[in-house]
């Protein structure tokens, strides 16, 4: 098994993202990391869900490729690839209200070039969930 | 959050194709034998889209039937029937806005709005299997229109529920994975 996927971290987080169109949904959302990382994330952003994919039914993937400099902030996010675009501008919107712990003081590293993959899906609620 | 938001959205979009089509009794153009009349001289039929549009819903209503009325040709005799339909749902007096509805398909089978509209007065009467039905209408008639979508994604909400959901993935094998396909 790779070492990558050796110890994944799962978490069950529903963490709030300002900023976007209010009519763009808040979905639930879930964090997966490799628990031995270069750098550890601080604040982790999660994008909202396009309203016109919401309301077409779409589900898709952005993985957006950026670099973490010393002090922890993300710079130079681009797109590396997408299911579709309308999934682009949330990713990288999330990826810029994001960011990795600094460097701690004598700690020398080089910038980390890293990618970070946004799946955007629609989770089918059976009615005896929802009345319950 | 669709439901609610969206049908407010999907009424008053309702109402922007007479709106167009009833001019200001004013809009002329003038040739070089003649003045040629643009749109309709029916103010009462404007002035009662642009009231619904505005959210007077009863003064909308009540200058459309005043519009209706005095309604010249079938667009607008159609236009004031489509309005009449939106504006008794926004008064939620559905069993009238069903006849308004109704009497419009009646008249002219292919009048998209109509099915759309008919569609929301069954969506709010929870008759999900008639909605199915007038929405398939319009979109075979209309398939770019937005109220259109709004309103399947109204039924889709209502019938097939989902929750949107994201999931962040960090593992570096998980980013390796990514597709650069459909760019």
């Amino acid at each position: 098994m790779p070492r990558a996927l050796s110890a994944v971290v799962v978490t069950g987080l529903l963490l709030p993202f300002a900023g976007l169109a209010e009519e763009e949904s808040a979905p639930g959302g879930t964090y997966l990391s490799d628990t031995q990382r270069e750098r550890t994330p601080s604040i982790t952003a999660f994008p909202k869900y396009p309203y016109v994919a919401r309301r077409d039914r779409m589900e898709g993937e952005a993985t957006i490729c950026f670099t973490v400099n010393a002090k922890g902030q993300i710079i130079r996010p681009g797109v590396r690839s997408s299911s579709h675009r309308i999934f682009d501008k949330p990713a990288l919107e999330a990826i810029r209200a994001s960011t990795f712990e600094p460097l701690k003081p004598g700690e020398s590293k080089s910038n980390l070039k890293t990618c970070r993959i946004f799946r955007f899906r629609l989770d089918p609620i059976s009615v005896a969930n929802e009345k319950g | 959050m669709i439901k609610l938001k969206s049908l407010a959205l999907l009424l008053l979009a309702m109402v922007l194709g007479p709106a167009a089509l009833a001019q200001s009794p004013e809009s002329t153009k003038t040739t070089t034998n003649s003045v040629m009349t643009i749109g309709q001289r029916n103010p009462a039929l404007y002035d009662g889209a642009q009231a619904l549009l505005a959210g007077n819903d009863e003064q909308g209503v009540m200058l459309t039937l005043e519009g209706q009325k005095l309604a010249q040709g079938a667009r607008e005799e159609e236009a004031a029937l489509s309005n009449l339909c939106a504006g008794y749902i926004r008064l939620r007096q559905l069993d009238t806005a069903m006849k308004y509805c109704d009497t419009l398909l009646e008249r002219n089978p292919n009048h998209w709005r109509g099915y759309n509209n008919r569609a929301v007065i069954y969506l709010e009467l929870k008759e999900y299997e008639k909605a199915d039905q007038d929405l398939k209408r319009a979109e075979s008639l209309n398939p770019e229109a937005r109220t259109v979508k709004v309103a399947r994604a109204i039924y889709m909400d209502a019938v097939y529920p989902v929750a949107p959901a994201v999931e962040i993935d960090d593992r570096q094998g998980g980013a390796r994975k990514g597709n650069d396909k459909n760019r």
